[in-house]
């Protein structure tokens, strides 16, 4: 394909999306100085907020005030707690087999020429359709009221920029490592282990910083479908319908720890495992 | 005697013997032609290449761009199949040579992993041929003491300057004792001043280690300092156009570089070349 | 064309698996061969409420009345699909231009990009979709607006993100060269931004546009479940999820819906093809 040259590369930052991209580095800056201006921005954000709903007297239908949010947030912690496990659990199994299975249809997609041509513009493909639609397809399949049905909506949400990003990734050895390894006669085993898997290994990262990301979306948009009365999406429409608003701001208030969680313990692996390249 | 001294002395002894074709050469080819392509857009890279390379030797090929030095460099080390000929090296085909790692090469770029540090760069062969950890550490130590960067074994290739990883590489090539050394332009990235002292770096390492050396470069000064042999290759196809034997005395050093005798075989190379291009 | 052909393939054997899946389960009575442990995912049923029914029977019942006698599924789907388009088409193009213009704020003030950038990126982690029945009924009470305009500042909010990050890439993506020539011709920061960097942006941009359409689709089909209402493409696969003996039918609406994913995706892409060609004239093309 003859794009620009300056083009970035679309079967990386594509569909699967700018935090998958290996380049992006979704790592938070650790010096004081990276975090002082976020977090004066919150306060700011938080205080105007605080005050205008107090001061313009918003109902809370519209807009609850953040002080409230966290009065009901801290009263409601067992049930929030419980929600955040029934969906979470769901969004953690998932990732993990979804993850599991894109990286290894990449490996062996990646193995063979045909196959990589063939099933990389398929994975692309596959991340423009919505997803999170299926989710009754497996309500119907594993029941409603198992932990499967959800999991698998988050397992095929996650599969798929895995995939594309996997068969990116131990695609892109430069000709030079290939050559070296030619002429040190390593068996075909080493040089995956040794040589394609390190390469790949910030694709692989950007592709799993992301698929924390959307694991909990798919997670809680399963839960909008029906399933478990106590999971956190289910959860969220009942208190919407019964009027308790503060509740539902303070369920998805736990929501957002949780993903952060989820995305920071991920970035926090990927520092660990991937050495910065300079 | 120390035992680089003492294999220099065994260099000289082989190195006369392969002067009376005594001893076999270690590497030799026989009218290799290698053609890129098919019919008549078909790019004729090398055009029935005959020669011989003896143990012990430092041998340049050098030659303009495009001349197929390059290409005839990973014909030896079987990274690219010849169309025609045959090549052989330590008594058996390039191919089986390759697979029984006779030789360790160095390309232009140092292509080290970024991943791992300096030291388990120059084990890589290592880990390759199976050697247990006790034996990979021994090694790479003496690797990298060979080179001068014991201090920095535990960095990572992006602290390193050019050379320095360019050294790393030449450890790693070394690691693993093969008789033969092939480099590809390794300075070629490098400054003038980094080259110069490099090839300085480069004949001790080569006279410590007793390794033959086929060197691809095109720099006629540097092909002159380090070789005992330069073959001089046409523009394409490649052919032989001179063998011209270096008789500058080992050890070679900076004083080298201002002897009469070297400016002489300088023109000579540059006049070969120069020749071949005008005819 | 060789992609048309390694799209048939996968094609082909996505249909093989399938079939191939309910011919075996359906042989080996929905049990492991040699025990009695069920399979994960059984066959059972008949005529509408169907688990696993045949490929061909999904489409066809596209062709047949969804209830007993009146008008077909696939006519009922189709003003769903409309409604649905409504909200993607407002929720991107609003979702452009504001990712548009938030990238060339971030693109000249570093200021504004250091303290607004981590909540960019934290805004895509945290899962937003948890505000949509929030948001769908907030915007309900805003009688000014049209119903499904919640829906739309859904998909808008998913479509920014991408867009902003491409931009800011994009825009910066000039060659130091360029740059230099363009200060030596001392023109202003709005012609250097039209002449220059927006030139250099779009085919960035376009990346960003078209995980945006998928993620726009995304919005509208989750924020439509939200709502009360079943109303949309999104809201026709929550109804018939709920009720249990039209699996079928099922089967169908989210077989429709994802065309419509996949239609947004492609009409962008045709977008970009346009727009390349006269980018680049008839030379520059693929």
């Amino acid at each position: 394909m003859s794009a620009p040259a300056t083009a970035p590369d679309a079967s990386v930052t594509g569909p699967a999306g700018p935090l998958a991209d290996p380049r992006a580095g979704g790592r938070v800056g650790s010096s004081l100085r990276e975090f002082a201006p976020p977090v004066l921005t919150a306060f700011l954000v938080l205080a105007l907020w605080e005050g205008a709903v107090r001061g313009f007297g918003i109902r809370p239908i519209l807009l609850p005030t953040p002080s409230s949010i966290v009065v009901a947030f801290l009263g409601d912690l067992p049930r929030l707690a419980d929600a955040i496990w029934t969906t979470g659990r769901a969004a953690i199994l998932g990732f993990f087999i979804g993850g599991a299975a894109g990286f290894t249809a990449g490996a062996v997609a990646a193995r063979f020429t045909w196959l990589r041509e063939g099933v990389l513009p398929m994975g692309v493909a596959f991340g423009a359709i919505p997803i999170v639609a299926t989710a009754p397809i497996f309500n119907l399949w594993f029941s409603a009221l198992s932990v499967w049905s959800n999991a698998s909506v988050v397992a095929l949400v996650v599969f798929f920029p895995m995939l594309v990003n996997t068969i990116t990734g131990l695609s892109s050895v430069a000709p030079g490592h290939a050559e070296l390894v030619r002429s040190l006669a390593m068996p075909r085993w080493s040089v995956f282990t040794k040589l394609q898997v390190p390469t790949a290994l910030p694709f692989v990262f950007g592709a799993l910083r992301l698929g924390a990301a959307l694991a909990v979306i798919a997670a809680v948009v399963a839960d909008f479908f029906g399933g478990f009365r106590s999971s956190s999406g289910f959860f969220i429409k009942t208190l919407m319908a019964t009027a308790d608003y503060t509740g539902a701001w303070a369920t998805v208030l736990a929501l957002c720890l949780f993903g952060l969680t989820l995305y920071g313990l991920v970035a926090l692996a990927e520092r660990r495992v991937v050495p910065e390249q300079g | 005697m120390t035992s680089g001294q003492e294999q220099i002395v065994e260099q000289g002894v082989a190195r006369e013997s392969a002067q009376e074709t005594v001893v076999d050469p270690i590497v030799s080819t026989r009218h290799v032609t290698k053609r890129f392509g098919t019919g008549p857009e078909a790019v004729v890279a090398l055009s029935d290449v005959t020669f011989d390379i003896a143990a012990g030797d430092f041998v340049s090929l050098i030659g303009p761009s495009g001349c197929g030095k390059s290409t005839l460099l990973r014909t030896i080390a079987d990274l690219i199949e010849p169309t025609d000929g045959e090549i052989t090296v330590n008594g058996t085909s390039a191919h089986d040579a390759r697979l029984a790692r006779h030789y360790g090469m160095v390309f232009q770029q140092a292509t080290l992993f970024n991943w791992r540090t300096v030291r388990r760069n120059v084990e890589l062969p290592l880990e390759t041929m199976g050697m247990s950890k006790q034996e990979r550490g021994r090694r790479s130590r003496e690797m990298l003491e060979l080179v001068e960067l014991s201090d920095f074994a535990n960095k990572r290739p992006n602290q390193l300057s050019g050379g320095m990883q360019q050294r790393v590489s030449i450890a790693r090539a070394l690691s693993f004792q093969p008789s033969l050394l092939l480099m590809d332009e390794p300075f070629g990235a490098l400054d003038e001043i980094t080259r110069e002292r490099l090839n300085l770096e480069l004949l001790r390492i080569w006279e410590a280690t007793a390794t033959t050396v086929v060197f691809v470069t095109h720099s006629i000064p540097e092909a002159v300092f380090l070789s005992n042999r330069i073959v001089v290759m046409s523009p394409r196809p490649g052919r032989i156009l001179a063998e011209i034997e270096v008789d500058l005395p080992y050890p070679r050093d900076d004083d080298t570089r201002e002897q009469d005798r070297y400016f002489e075989l300088v023109t000579e190379v540059r006049e070969t070349l120069r020749r071949a291009e005008a005819g | 064309m060789r992609v048309a052909r390694n799209a048939t393939i996968v094609v082909v054997v996505l249909v093989a698996l399938w079939e191939g899946y309910r011919a075996a389960a359906l042989a080996l009575g929905n049990t492991w061969p040699g025990s009695s442990v069920n399979l994960p995912i059984r066959v059972t049923g008949s005529g509408n409420a169907q688990t696993f029914p045949h490929l061909w029977e999904i489409v066809t019942a596209l062709g047949r009345p969804y209830r007993g006698g009146g008008e077909t599924l696939g006519s009922f789907l189709a003003s769903g699909v409309a409604y649905t388009l409504r909200e993607v088409a407002v929720g991107f193009v609003l979702g452009v231009v504001f990712g548009f213009l938030l990238g060339v704020l971030f693109c000249h003030s570093r200021v504004a990009e250091k303290g607004l950038m981590p909540y960019v990126v934290a805004s895509q982690v945290i899962p937003f979709i948890a505000f949509a029945p929030i948001l769908v009924v907030v915007f309900n009470q805003i009688d000014a607006l049209p119903v499904w305009s919640g829906v739309a500042v859904l998909s808008m909010y998913l479509v920014f993100f991408p867009v902003t990050l491409n931009t800011v890439r994009g825009l910066r993506s000039t060659p130091a060269t360029a740059e230099e020539l363009m200060r030596s011709y001392a023109v202003s920061w709005w012609t250097r931004l039209w002449k220059l960097r927006v030139p250099a942006a779009v085919p960035y941009l376009f990346v960003g546009m078209k995980i945006g359409a998928t993620a726009a689709v995304v919005g509208a089909i989750v924020g439509e479940i939200s709502a009360p209402s079943s109303a949309g493409i999104g809201g026709a696969i929550f109804a018939f999820g709920r009720v249990t003996n039209n699996a079928v039918q099922l089967f169908a609406t989210t077989f429709v819906a994802g065309l419509v994913g996949i239609t947004a995706y492609l009409v962008v892409v045709g977008l970009e093809r346009v727009t390349m060609r006269y980018y680049e004239g008839p030379a520059g093309q693929r």
